[in-house]
């Protein structure tokens, strides 16, 4: 039978989650990688928080520093910290994909080792994966990793890694292979970032400052703990990283909050607007609703051990270009004030900006639009 | 039926396009954006040069044609400097800013210390009372706020050339972002073959083709509309009508442009970043998407939009021709 209502214990989570929200984060924040390095001070704390009461690894097993929580709540928690852009920062990863990971193909010392610091919030993670050769075409990545006595020397160009210039560890691919090896020669590799062998240069980009970066590993040190599951077997650990990847950012739900505070940010000037744009909000709150659902189907199936990548895909498609669509609305909506302002106080309209200019990289991030399409139809016409 | 610019007009872009090039193309607004208040004297020289401001873009067609051409080459650039506001400068004054009817009175190039007129979309004019600097954003680099005052008259042709010209500018960012987007994916390999050689790829190359070849015909059209003068009438409309389908072009191209450039195109290093970034201002000021249609729905009211099946509006009308 359908039930769409939330459970108690769902809501009561989103309850304390907006008053920790309201406490502890400022009105105006709009992410961890702005200009202002206060921002990335508030999510390392708010992250800490979080870990102390056990909100942050919801719904990792307690022995592991989590809260044993349902995969309805640890969705409200992605909803509730996506819709306030995010108050953990970076850390969203390590909890999303990184642990689970390390979980399913970490050994016991690995275990013990990453996962306490992740649930505690205070360890930041990057994903290298991608190289300048190596975007859609992931298999084609040529960063090598060499066998020396007791561990690995790194060497090779990654390139996009978003938080690297903050992160501790790097979640690494690496060639273990032959270069022709593809998909049967890559490993992972656990990289501690604070080595003199990795040079982190920001990407100045439309973005802001901090977010992307290239990486150089020149001769870096990964001793033989620190390779997650046996050489040469990273892919089949790629893509569970990346069917959790896909689910991982509640997309919506900033768009949803967004679009609800439209009619009280504007005020009186709400009325003025014309038709065509009440129409094209009135269709995107609609929109947001029915990819919130989506999200949901492919949180059921994931729950039940049932997630076909393809579900993950569809949801994938639909939420990326959500985000773009709800971008242009808003921008409408706000009209000049879309173009950015220093003024503060201008909360809505700041969100509104940053909002837009994040979404232009929805359909690009975490594995494009049409490597999604690809995706959905080869299982729907049955290739591969 | 004669759908090509005068040579005139064509000789301009090219000498507007070489200059241009030659003193660093998109680098220009690259270095601008470091310093935007700097701009006037990095860039107004150059366009000085070509002997720009001698045009008198509404005394005949050469001359609109030639303003015309002149801001497809600049926006090939995605110039960082009120090419159009200048051409569309009312006596007295020079350069006009489209500015916004409701909310925040922001223009773009206002931050530019020039003496300012001001319009709206309707073509009612404002003094222009005061001007801020720069907004200092992403975004809003090239753009700043504008105090006006009542309402002192109308401006219509003036409005409908500043709304063409503005048009004729981003037509060019579009042809440059479509462009630029054709030589990367032939350069680009990925799964061992280039980009190019992807029929999803193909089909997105397509869609951005035909959005931008179709501005390119409509804003011919509007141009020569402008500078028929028994099509008074119907001037704003047709600008108007010309906005609207800009805004959507630049939509349906840049969205393609990005999403073909991968990661690549949100890095300031890679033009097509400059490209969407500093169109905004033009594509959502006076009035975005919404507000556009709008304007055109009122503008155009049941019979000021001529089409092989609409009635002309009795001015454009000759005696004794064909009604419907
Ligand atoms: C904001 C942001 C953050 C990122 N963070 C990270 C990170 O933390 N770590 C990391 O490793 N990477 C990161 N990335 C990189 C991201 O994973 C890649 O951008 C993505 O996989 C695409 O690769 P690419 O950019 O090289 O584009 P390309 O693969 O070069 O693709 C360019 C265009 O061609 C299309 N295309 C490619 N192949 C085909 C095909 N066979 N058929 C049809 N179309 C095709 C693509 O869909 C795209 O439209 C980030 C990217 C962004 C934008």
């Amino acid at each position: 039978m359908l039930d769409y209502a939330e459970a108690d214990e769902v809501q009561v989570l989103r309850h304390r989650l907006r008053a920790l929200v309201e406490e502890h984060i400022p009105k105006s924040y709009l992410g961890a990688f702005t200009d202002n390095p206060n921002d990335l001070e508030i999510a390392q704390r708010f992250s800490r928080i979080l870990g102390e009461q056990r909100l942050f690894a919801l719904t990792w097993p307690e022995s592991f520093g989590g809260g044993g929580a349902s995969s309805w709540e640890q969705t409200a928690l992605r909803e509730e910290m996506w819709a306030a852009h995010e108050p953990r920062g970076a850390q969203y990863m390590g909890l999303n994909w990184i642990g689970p990971v390390l979980m399913r193909y970490g050994n016991e010392d690995q275990q013990q080792r990453h996962l306490p610091p992740i649930a505690a919030g205070d360890v930041l993670w990057c994903q290298g994966f991608s190289e300048p050769e190596a975007g859609s075409d992931l298999p084609a990545l040529r960063t090598k990793a060499v066998r020396e006595e007791g561990g690995w020397r790194i060497h090779g160009q990654k390139v996009w890694t978003s938080y690297a210039e903050m992160a501790r560890w790097c979640f690494l691919l690496a060639r273990t292979g032959t270069p022709e090896s593809r998909k049967d020669g890559i490993t992972v590799f656990l990289v501690d970032m604070e080595q003199a062998e990795i040079e982190v240069r920001p990407i100045p980009s439309m973005l802001g400052r901090h977010h992307i970066n290239e990486v150089y590993f020149t001769g870096a040190w990964v001793p033989d703990r620190d390779v997650l599951g046996g050489i040469n077997e990273g892919w089949k650990i790629v893509n569970d990283v990346l069917a959790f990847e896909r689910i991982g950012i509640a997309r919506y739900a900033r768009c949803d909050k967004l679009l609800s505070w439209a009619p009280r940010a504007l005020g009186e000037a709400w009325a003025d607007l014309p038709q065509g744009l009440h129409q094209r909000w009135a269709k995107a709150l609609v929109h947001s609703r029915s990819v919130r659902l989506l999200a949901y189907k492919v949180v059921a199936a994931q729950d039940q051990g049932l997630l076909d990548p393809a579900d993950a895909a569809a949801y994938r498609i639909a939420v990326t270009l959500l985000d773009q669509e709800v971008a242009e609305v808003l921008m409408d909506i706000v009209g000049g004030w879309g173009l950015g302002t220093e003024d503060t106080e201008r909360i809505f309209e700041r969100a509104v900006e940053d909002h837009w200019r994040y979404a232009q990289a929805s359909t690009v991030a975490s594995g494009t639009l049409e490597m999604q399409r690809l995706a959905l139809a080869n299982r729907l016409v049955g290739k591969r | 039926m004669k759908n090509q610019l005068s040579d005139e007009a064509v000789a301009l872009g090219e000498a507007v396009d070489d200059t241009l090039a030659a003193a660093g193309g998109v680098d220009l607004t690259r270095r601008a954006e470091a310093d935007p208040a700097a701009r006037a004297a990095l860039i107004g020289p150059l366009l000085e040069e070509l002997g720009l401001w001698e045009i008198e873009p509404l005394a005949d067609q050469v001359q609109l044609e030639a303003a015309a051409a002149a801001c497809r080459a600049a926006g090939r650039h995605v110039l960082a400097y009120p090419i159009a506001e200048r051409f569309a400068a009312p006596e007295g004054s020079e350069g006009l800013l489209l500015v916004p009817s409701t909310g925040r009175r922001v223009a773009p190039h206002a931050d530019l210390g020039l003496s300012w007129s001001a319009v709206e979309l309707t073509g009612l004019q404002r003094p222009v009372l005061s001007t801020g600097g720069s907004l200092h954003t992403k975004l809003g680099s090239f753009a700043g706020e504008v105090q006006v005052g009542e309402a002192c008259g109308t401006l219509e042709r003036e409005t409908a050339l500043l709304i063409t010209l503005q048009m004729w500018w981003l037509l060019g960012v579009l042809e440059r972002a479509g462009a630029d987007t054709l030589t990367y994916v032939k350069e680009r390999e990925q799964f061992g073959r280039t980009l190019a050689k992807f029929q999803s790829v193909q089909f997105t190359l397509t869609d951005l083709t035909v959005a931008a070849q179709s501005l390119a015909e409509l804003a011919k059209y509007t141009l020569w509309s402008l500078a028929q003068d028994d099509h008074e009438p119907v001037w704003l409309t047709d600008a108007l009508s010309l906005r609207l389908s800009g805004l959507e072009a630049a939509d349906a191209v840049m969205r393609r442009a990005h999403q073909l450039h991968g990661a690549m195109g949100f890095a300031d290093e890679t033009n097509v970043s400059w490209y969407s970034r500093i169109s905004q201002p033009v594509r959502r000021l006076p009035a975005g998407l919404s507000q556009t249609e709008a304007a055109v729905v009122e503008s155009m009211g049941t019979d000021r939009f001529t089409n092989l099946f609409t009635p002309l509006p009795s001015a454009v009308r000759p005696e004794g021709a064909l009604a419907h």
